[in-house]
C-alpha cells in the first residue's frame, strides 16, 4: 500500500479516512489531528502553561512529544507510585527520565512515598478495596495539586480515542448519567481544580503506537501488574471489531456524543467544600486522598 | 514458513506466500488491535509475506 500523499511505502492504513500514510506523513497527520482537537475543543492557547501527566506508556509519551513539537509551553509530570512488582515503576521512571534528557524536555517527578508517606504497593497490601480505584484517586489528586501549585492553567492527559469511546460505551450501557455529563475532551477549571484536557482524543491507539515507533520514542510496554482483568479491554476490543467492519465508527460515536448527546445528560450539581486536612475541593470532607492517606499511616503502625 | 513473534511467544506459520490481513484472520487477530512490524518497519495489512519472513505483532490495546 502506498502513501496517499507521496506514494512511498505506507506504514499505516488509517481506515477511518480511507488512506494509507508513510512515516513522514503519519507524523504530519498526528500533529495536525492534535492541533485541530486543541482548537476544536478550545483546550488551551499559546500563552497557557500546560502540565502533561506522563506514565511512560506510549500515549502520554507521544502526547508530551507532540505538544512540545507544536510549540506549546509544556512541562511533564511523572508520579512515582511505588509499584515495585516486576520493577514496574523503576522501569517506567527510567524511560521517562531518559526521554526528557534526550529531547531536553522539562520534567517534574513526584514520589508518592517521599511526599505522602505511602505507596500503591502499601494500598494493595493493606486495603481490601480495588487498588485501581485508590490509584485513580492518588493520581488525580497529585496531578491536580502539582498543576495548581505550579501555576499551570491546564493539565493534559494521554487518553486516546480508543480510551474515550470505551469509557463512553461502558457509561452508556450502565446509563451512568453523572459520568456521561462530565465525560469529554475538556473538564473546565473550578476553584482549585485545574482545567483538564485530552488532546489525543481523536487519535487511535494504533496511530499513537506507530507515531512512537517511527519517531523512535521508547516507551514502557508492560501494563501495571495490578490492572489484570480490566473491563476496559472488553469494550475496546468490541469497538475495534465494529471499527474494522465499519471504519469511522469510533470517531463518529465520540464526536456525536460530545457535539449532540452530552448536553442531554444532567449530572448532580454537587457542592464542593474545602478538605479540612489539605484545603483542596471535595464533596465529602476529608477528601478521598486524605482519608486514604490517613488509613495508610494508621495501618503502618 | 513465516515466523511470527507475539509477546513472549514465537511460532511459525506454514505458508509460502500470504497477505498480512489473511494471516491475521487465520490467527483470529483483528488488525485494529495490533501494529505489525517487519524488519523494524510497520507494515500495512495488504503487505505480502513470503517464505522466510519474520514479523512481530504488537498488541496496541492498552488497559486504559
Amino acid at each position: 500500500m502506498r502513501c496517499r500523499i507521496c506514494r512511498r511505502d505506507a506504514v499505516i492504513k488509517v481506515r477511518s479516512f480511507g488512506i494509507a500514510l508513510c512515516e513522514e506523513h503519519l507524523v504530519e497527520f498526528c500533529l495536525r489531528r492534535v492541533s485541530e482537537a486543541i482548537k476544536r475543543y478550545r483546550m488551551f492557547g499559546r500563552e497557557d502553561r500546560v502540565l502533561v501527566a506522563v506514565s511512560g506508556g506510549k500515549d502520554s509519551m507521544v502526547l508530551w512529544d507532540i505538544l512540545s513539537r507544536l510549540g506549546y509551553r509544556v512541562d511533564a509530570l511523572f508520579i512515582d507510585l511505588g509499584i515495585e512488582k516486576n520493577g514496574h515503576m523503576e522501569r517506567a521512571r527510567a524511560v521517562v527520565e531518559a526521554f526528557a534528557e534526550e529531547r531536553g524536555y522539562p520534567l517534574r517527578v513526584v514520589s508518592l512515598r517521599d511526599e505522602y508517606g505511602f505507596s500503591i504497593d502499601d494500598v494493595k497490601e493493606r486495603e481490601t478495596r480495588t487498588v485501581c480505584a485508590a490509584c485513580g484517586i492518588v493520581k488525580r489528586y497529585i496531578m491536580n495539586r502539582v498543576a495548581f501549585e505550579g501555576g499551570y492553567q491546564v493539565l493534559a492527559t494521554g487518553h486516546n480515542l480508543n480510551d474515550e469511546v470505551a469509557v463512553l460505551l461502558s457509561n452508556l450501557l450502565g446509563w451512568k448519567e453523572g459520568y456521561l455529563s462530565r465525560q469529554g475532551p475538556v473538564l473546565e477549571a473550578r476553584g482549585k481544580l485545574v482545567k483538564k484536557v485530552k488532546p489525543l482524543c481523536e487519535l487511535t491507539e494504533r496511530e499513537t503506537a506507530v507515531y512512537a515507533m517511527v519517531e523512535g520514542i521508547k516507551f514502557h510496554h508492560t501494563a501495571c501488574p495490578y490492572s489484570k482483568g480490566a473491563t476496559t479491554l472488553t469494550y475496546k476490543r468490541a469497538l475495534n471489531l465494529i471499527e474494522y467492519r465499519s471504519p469511522g465508527t469510533k470517531i463518529r460515536f465520540y464526536r456525536g456524543f460530545v457535539d449532540r448527546a452530552k448536553r442531554l445528560f444532567k449530572g448532580d450539581e454537587v457542592e464542593l467544600v474545602e478538605c479540612p486536612l489539605c484545603g483542596y475541593p471535595t464533596t465529602h470532607p476529608p477528601c478521598a486522598f486524605c482519608r486514604l492517606r490517613e488509613r495508610m499511616v494508621e495501618k503502618a503502625h | 514458513m513465516i515466523r511470527v513473534r507475539m509477546g513472549d511467544r514465537v511460532f511459525e506459520v506454514d505458508r509460502k506466500r500470504i497477505r498480512l490481513e489473511a494471516l491475521l484472520r487465520d490467527l483470529c487477530i483483528n488488525p485494529e488491535d495490533v501494529v505489525v512490524v517487519k524488519g523494524e518497519r510497520p507494515i500495512t495489512e495488504d503487505a505480502w509475506l513470503e517464505d522466510g519472513d519474520e514479523i512481530t505483532v504488537y498488541e496496541v490495546v492498552s488497559r486504559g
